[in-house]
């Protein structure tokens, strides 16, 4: 039995496209969200009549409060069925939680060596890419980077988890088979129930995909596990779908903004220059400022720009206005995290793209774009790990630019990039 | 522009008595299912063309003669295709017989479509178990202890089944003079008949006192001929389509210029039912003679189960039968949405609004000319309906009834099969009736009531088609001659 | 939103099956099919079937058609994509004959050489009606469940005579125990349906919605006129007068915006107008005059009539005579009212400068009187007619060869599913010249896809019940048509439903039509060989399916047998939508009318 039966399309033709398109468009334009967040900000009063947290503080206390502004917002977005990120605190969510972040630690141990080392390869293999032949980075590179760095989460079980049941380990067909399954499925997370239905009922297809995929491997993962549980299904979709497309678009957000900052692509490109090399990948100064400007990339182009939580009891918060703003029981609230992130009362100069910023005691903000508190990814810290390696990787290939003369290098899937076509200048 | 189509009132002597009237005054009634054995074709013929020639087949014309002195006998005789076929008469490739009559309502094919599996058939059009496929049905109408019409069938030459009258069927209502048809359970039959639109049919009553009794209900029974009789307009105002045999053309006996060979006839659906009396009245004596009315949705004595006068005050069948359900009884609340009757004629129950329930269902409807029967065998009593339907076409009319309406579980969302004739296969669905309307829905379960013995598709022909199918030629050759042709051969 | 139910229905045609591959029912390729489509579980309804070649075909192998239709929403490419690229490989094993080398060695690369010949192929539905399948599969499952587990409780209840004599409290302990059942939390939720058959199936939301795009347009057509405009103004103000192009461009646009502006409320106008008159004359008139009833009663009859008489072919010259000029000139009118309203200004003008208002009144009221003549002439010489004409009614001879006929494999494939959702497909050769006749089927269908999806929203077309898909495919690039349906029912029914319920919808479908000669396209399945033609049409709606024969005999030489189906219910429609009201009706408040639908519910 699948979990969500496909809902028919409540809303009269015409209006869905519509606010899918106007939110399409803001995930595409974070400049635009930023501008309507200077306004939120200032304005919190306004913030609060439409259910809005958009100063840093607000934003904080409302993500700290994980009882009064519930996870489960997300639950209908989850087409793969149950996972962490859509559930409240209980029973369920602290014995996935430690069985998550024991599958996690694993990849302490092995990174950033294991990106390095993916890196390197495709580094090795691009390099003979002339100036007129482009390349996706997305498919033909950040996609496979990210999928060997975190091939230890499935340990033993990964080739056969991307092959399914029954394909051969050998077809790297099915392989990207498999990260474009995950991919529609994590989109789902982003777009929610705002999508068009075409959008949310691919999501399902491919989370029925997934769900009938792990199913078929189950013993292998236990086996790589090494773990009893009839909670390995739940955890194994949700690892799934959730590290690998994320980690990717991020990469490709980061990269999009760094294209669009030639200065700062330049002085990196001329520091990855000086050290050369196997220089590159042992510097450990380097590699810090590289994790920095991975960063500082991200705020301005988080993966998640707004959350929504669901409000289970009437309460209310701090907008910062003169009055908290009231929440009714069954609404909702949306979280402007690309606000925070922007807000001048606690992030000095924050609209200078600084990533050697000194945070002081803002440090736990600067990681805004994961979350925050309770509800914060377990993985950032190997996410943004491994997208350092891969914007090295990048930094000593020949400069790159948007592919021209292909049509539109960016093409986009809803609020998610699908292909970003470059080549080298 | 073309040549003009008949006019129905200058064929009655070319169609068949059976279709203008049920015989209600002949009260007794045989059926014959004939096997013509191999190699005997030509004498198969030549006795057929003397039962003919004997002038007991009765034309409408006969029938509708006289009222005060209704025709003392009457027979009819129906070919199945198979029957056909054997005597010869083979369909043109422009004008062929439709597909059902051809495949015959034996063949495996149509026990799916009729919805009767298992079937554990005596006899069909198709195959039998002593004497193989039927080839002629013969229905005879007598009086009362009257000998029968047709008594020197030749054994060498055909194989007989022959289906006895019972002479219980016709019984006094009431206080009554008339005695009326009752089928094995109890019930009165033969209401409920469609009216031929421009056939006046004749069963004792003046049309102007039916129309009277009926009011403005009258109308819904009205349906064209083309529904019953091949060859006229039927209900979408077109004339029914009419097969044709090889050398009926230029044989030139049409008695309308031009006419097919099917022209005037018709098509039966025959089915022998046997009907279970003591599992009946075992269920009768467990629940109720009301309960009992419920499943059949009429009462015993033929009134509506909704008559609202004194049921003891006699009324007439037209009356008895002007009635509909979706204003007064929508839900079922009075006759079950699965009743019997209900299921066979829904009247205007189905579709958006009454104008278009009673349209649609007019494209439905049987006209029945059966009887019920009873066979003594083993010191054994089994009783029966032989049941006969005209219709034009079969797929749309009889088939369809069986199909979607009598044995259908869904019929308007009940869930059940016929209460009556339905199987009770525990695979298919449990055999209930749950009386709607009653406090928490009273539910009875059933027992198997009937049993179907066997079936076949008959074309009933026009006069000058039989005669054709029989080799006769009354202008040019004598039966006697036919005979002595046959004899010789 | 007519994108969204045509994408519901598809059709894949291969050409070229060489018929090497064993699509026995209890073969492997078949039982693969079945479970792919099982484990899919968004794939309503499947079956494959073989086209055979027209007879002007250059490969005369049989195309291999499979018909899909799926839940609303998924688009075709995200469909065909779960189907081929699923690890059980049934579509590889269905399609490989198609490589008879075998295909490339990688499975990925097999999928992806499928998914391109299938997208190829694939055409989604030109027009189609969904009846109660626009639940999902699942949800009709669910609810299915809960109406049998509903029923099996209420005979245990009665067995146990626990709620004698009151219907409410039964239904009340009916509602409680499923309440109480963790098996049916799900249902706690209403009924999820498509827009249109739930927020907007009310008149007013339709309308509204409508009244809505209209202003909308009108706002921005409006905008676009004076943005400029008053930008313009803004910098003329402030620096003064620019540049002459820029004032010529500005005054042309907006201009041209006014001009839009006005047709598209003089069109609102006219659309109304036409209306007023479409409703005085075909509803109001006939409501207060006997007479005008009958007489339009009889000329719709007439028009209607299957068989050739005297009255409906008089009727019918009458109306090329007299009626199509009248429309004609109603349109005229109209357009000359939105197009150049000026010419009607001066006209009155001039009719004013020439007459009194005494003399144009008299005239008007002359007219109508002559009007009433000659229509109560017309009407006293149709009554006469209708009670003397023997000759004038009575039809005459058309012969319709070869009708009543159904063949053997079509018998046996309806006999099959005579328990389950009846199936058919049709397969017809478009009139020539083939453009003009796709152009207008395409104009015809989409009307009736908008009908079926906005107004015939309670699962009946028309009046025409049971239909769960029906849809039209034009293939073979414009040469062939294509229509495939499950509904409840019988063949015969199923076409009386069409020919009595939704007589112009299906005219319009299949006017286009014809049926040329072909092979069949494989042993024991049907082929054409006589050609037929779709019955003749009047004024491009009347007739036309209304005789029966020849449509019926048409319909049914056109038939395919199918070589295997896949349903995933087998629930008729009304079976469908009982178990959704019972569903709203556990769970909703208690009410008389609730009460009410669960007892319907369990009667049987």
């Amino acid at each position: 039995m699948k979990i969500t039966p496909g809902m028919p399309d409540a809303l009269p033709p015409g209006l869905r496209n519509l606010f899918y398109g106007i939110f399409c468009w803001a995930n595409r334009h974070p400049g635009a969200l930023r501008a309507v967040g200077v306004m939120l900000r200032r304005w919190p009063f306004v913030a609060g009549w439409l259910g809005m947290a958009a100063r840093a503080s607000a934003v904080k206390a409302v993500l700290t409060r994980p009882n009064s502004f519930s996870n489960t917002a997300h639950a209908a977005n989850l087409s793969a069925g149950d996972y962490l990120i859509g559930m409240d605190p209980g029973a369920t969510y602290t014995a996935d939680k430690i069985l998550l972040d024991d599958r996690l630690a694993v990849l302490k141990a092995t990174l950033p060596a294991a990106a390095d080392l993916a890196v390197q390869a495709y580094v090795k293999a691009l390099q003979p890419l002339g100036a007129d032949k482009s390349f996706d980075l997305i498919e033909d590179y950040l996609m496979w980077i990210v999928f060997r760095a975190m091939y230890p989460l499935f340990g033993p079980a990964t080739d056969r988890v991307a092959a399914g049941a029954t394909g051969s380990l050998n077809d790297p067909g099915l392989q990207r088979q498999y990260l474009l399954e995950i991919r529609y499925v994590a989109g789902q997370l982003l777009a929610g129930s705002s999508a068009t239905l075409r959008v949310q009922r691919r999501a399902e297809l491919n989370a029925d995909a997934l769900k009938s995929r792990i199913a078929g491997v189950r013993t292998d993962i236990q086996n790589a596990w090494s773990l009893p549980g009839h909670n390995i299904d739940r955890n194994a979709i949700g690892l799934a779908w959730i590290s690998h497309p994320v980690t990717v678009q991020s990469g490709a957000l980061a990269v999009q903004e760094l294209l669009g900052r030639p200065n700062v692509h330049k002085a990196l490109r001329e520091e990855a220059r000086r050290l050369g090399d196997p220089g590159v990948w042992q510097c450990a100064k380097f590699r810090a400022s590289v994790r920095d400007h991975v960063l500082e990339l991200m705020r301005f182009r988080p993966i998640f720009p707004l959350l929504a939580r669901d409000v289970p009891r009437a309460t209310e918060f701090e907008t910062g206005a003169r009055h908290n703003a009231t929440c009714p029981a069954g609404g909702k609230m949306a979280i402007w995290g690309i606000a925070a992130l922007f807000d001048p009362e606690a992030v000095e100069n924050s609209r200078q793209f600084c990533p050697a910023r000194n945070w002081g005691n803002q440090a736990d903000l600067r990681w805004m774009m994961f979350g925050y508190g309770t509800r914060q990814c377990p993985a950032m810290v190997y996410a943004v790990e491994i997208l350092t390696s891969a914007l090295i990787g990048l930094l000593i290939l020949p400069e790159l630019q948007l592919a021209r003369g292909e049509g539109k290098a960016i093409t986009y899937d809803g609020p998610l990039m699908s292909q970003m076509r470059v080549s080298f200048i | 522009m073309k040549a003009q189509a008949p006019h129905l009132a200058e064929q009655f002597g070319d169609i068949q008595g059976m279709l203008r009237s049920g015989y209600g005054w002949l009260k007794s009634s045989r059926f014959w299912l004939l096997t013509i054995r191999d190699g005997q074709e030509k004498a198969a013929r030549a006795w057929l063309a003397k039962l003919v020639e004997s002038g007991v087949i009765a034309s409408a014309n006969d029938v509708g003669k006289s009222r005060a002195h209704p025709i003392e006998r009457a027979a009819a005789i129906a070919f199945s295709f198979s029957g056909l076929t054997k005597l010869g008469c083979m369909e043109t490739k422009e004008h062929p017989f439709p597909s059902p009559f051809r495949s015959g309502m034996g063949s495996d094919v149509r026990a799916l479509l009729l919805r009767d599996n298992p079937r554990k058939w005596r006899w069909s059009d198709v195959d039998g178990v002593a004497c193989g496929p039927v080839h002629v049905l013969i229905a005879e109408w007598t009086p009362k202890d009257a000998r029968p019409l047709v008594s020197d069938v030749d054994e060498a030459v055909f194989c007989v089944i022959r289906v006895e009258n019972d002479p219980c069927s016709f019984q006094k209502i009431g206080d009554g003079k008339d005695e009326r048809l009752h089928e094995a359970f109890g019930f009165r039959d033969g209401l409920a008949q469609p009216v031929i639109r421009g056939l006046r049919q004749d069963d004792g009553v003046g049309l102007s006192q039916a129309k009277d009794d009926a009011g403005t209900l009258y109308d819904d029974r009205v349906v064209s001929a083309g529904e019953f009789i091949l060859g006229y307009r039927n209900e979408y105002d077109e004339l029914t389509y009419c097969p044709n045999v090889e050398g009926w053309t230029q044989s030139g006996r049409a008695r309308h210029p031009g006419g097919r060979f099917a022209l005037n006839g018709s098509y039966l659906a025959v089915r022998q039912i046997e009907q279970d009396v003591k599992a009946f009245d075992a269920f009768r004596a467990a629940n109720g003679q009301g309960i009992c009315e419920k499943l059949m949705g009429r009462q015993a004595n033929g009134l509506p189960l909704g008559w609202k006068d004194d049921p003891s005050k006699p009324i007439s069948d037209s009356k008895a039968d002007a009635f509909r359900y979706r204003v007064e009884d929508a839900n079922g609340f009075t006759c079950p949405k699965g009743a019997h009757i209900r299921r066979v004629n829904p009247r205007d129950t189905l579709g958006v609004d009454v104008q278009s329930s009673i349209k649609s269902t007019k494209l439905h409807r049987l006209l029945r000319r059966g009887r019920p029967y009873r066979e003594d065998s083993n010191g054994e009593t089994r009783k029966g309906i032989f049941f006969i339907a005209c219709n034009a076409d079969l797929e749309r009319q009889f088939e369809f009834i069986q199909q979607r309406w009598v044995r259908n579980p869904s019929f308007v969302n009940v869930h059940a099969d016929d209460p009556i004739v339905g199987s009770s296969d525990p695979k298919t669905f449990p055999k209930v009736l749950s009386v709607p309307g009653l406090p928490s829905g009273e539910e009875v379960s059933l027992a198997s009531f009937t049993t179907t013995l066997g079936g076949g598709y008959f074309f009933l022909p026009g006069i000058a088609a039989l005669n054709f199918i029989v080799g006769n030629d009354s202008s040019s050759k004598s039966a006697a001659s036919e005979v002595a042709e046959a004899a010789a051969s | 939103m007519l994108e969204m139910v045509r994408q519901q229905m598809i059709c894949i045609v291969v050409p070229g099956w060489d018929g090497t591959t064993d699509l026995s029912e209890s073969g492997s390729v078949c039982t693969g099919l079945d479970a792919l489509l099982k484990d899919v579980a968004v794939v309503q309804f499947a079956s494959i079937a073989l086209l055979p070649a027209r007879a002007d075909a250059k490969d005369p192998r049989p195309s291999l058609m499979l018909e899909l239709a799926i839940e609303e929403g998924i688009a075709p490419y995200d469909i065909v994509y779960r189907l081929v690229y699923h690890p059980s490989g049934a579509m590889w094993s269905l399609y490989s004959s198609f490589w008879p080398g075998g295909g490339p060695p990688l499975q990925s690369a097999r999928n992806d050489q499928l998914q391109g010949k299938l997208m190829e192929g694939l055409t989604i539905a030109e027009g189609g009606f969904i009846g109660a399948r626009d639940r999902t599969a699942r949800q009709i499952e669910k609810e299915q469940d809960l109406l049998q587990w509903t029923r099996d409780q209420a005979r245990a209840m009665k067995a146990a005579k626990l709620y004698g004599d009151d219907r409410a409290a039964f239904a009340l302990a009916l509602a409680q125990r499923a309440f109480k059942n963790p098996r049916f939390d799900w249902a706690l939720d209403p009924a999820p349906r498509s827009y249109w058959r739930e927020k907007g199936a009310s008149i007013g939301a339709k309308i509204g919605y409508v009244l809505a795009l209209f202003v909308l347009w009108l706002a921005a057509v409006w905008l676009i006129g004076a943005v400029p405009r008053g930008l313009l103004g803004v910098y003329t103000w402030l620096f003064g007068a620019p540049y002459s192009g820029v004032q010529a461009v500005v005054d042309a646009v907006s201009k041209v915006s006014g001009w839009v502006l006005g047709v598209s409320i003089r069109s609102l106008f006219a659309l109304l107008g036409l209306g007023v008159l479409a409703v005085f004359f075909l509803l109001a008139l006939p409501a207060v005059s006997k007479s005008w009833r009958r007489w339009l009663k009889s000329v719709g009859r007439e028009l209607d009539r299957p068989t050739e008489t005297w009255s409906s072919w008089s009727t019918y010259w009458v109306g090329w005579i007299v009626g199509v000029p009248t429309v004609l000139a109603v349109v005229a009118c109209a357009l000359v009212f939105i197009f150049c309203p000026g010419t009607i200004v001066d006209a009155y003008h001039a009719l004013t400068a020439k007459f009194l208002g005494w003399q144009i009144i008299a005239f008007i009221i002359l007219a109508i009187v002559a009007l009433i003549c000659v229509f109560g002439v017309l009407s006293r010489i149709d009554q006469q007619l209708a009670a003397a004409g023997n000759w004038f009614f009575h039809p005459y001879e058309d012969d319709v060869p070869r009708a009543q006929q159904v063949d053997t494999s079509i018998d046996h494939c309806e006999g099959l599913v005579v328990r389950e959702t009846a199936h058919m497909f049709s397969l017809t050769d478009i009139r020539s010249p083939n453009g003009w006749s796709a152009f207008w089927i395409r104009a015809s269908l989409r009307i009736v896809t908008l009908f079926g999806r906005v107004f015939f929203t309670e699962g009946r077309l028309g009046d025409a019940p049971g239909i769960h898909f029906g849809h039209w495919h034009i293939i073979e690039k414009g040469r062939r048509y294509l229509f495939c349906s499950n509904y409840d029912g019988s063949f015969g029914g199923y076409l009386d439903d069409f020919i009595n319920g939704a007589t112009i919808g299906t005219t319009l479908a299949w006017r286009w039509t014809t049926l040329k000669r072909r092979g069949s396209a494989a042993i024991g399945q049907p082929a054409v060989e006589e050609p037929r033609s779709f019955p003749p049409t009047r004024f491009i709606v009347f007739r036309g399916v209304k005789c029966e024969l020849k449509f019926k005999s048409y319909a049914r030489d056109s038939m395919l047998p199918h070589v295997f189906r896949f349903d995933a219910r087998k629930e008729t429609v009304d079976g469908i939508n009982l178990a959704t009201s019972l569903r709203d009706a556990l769970f909703g408040e208690r009410n008389d009318s609730n009460d009410d639908q669960i007892m319907r519910a369990i009667e049987s």
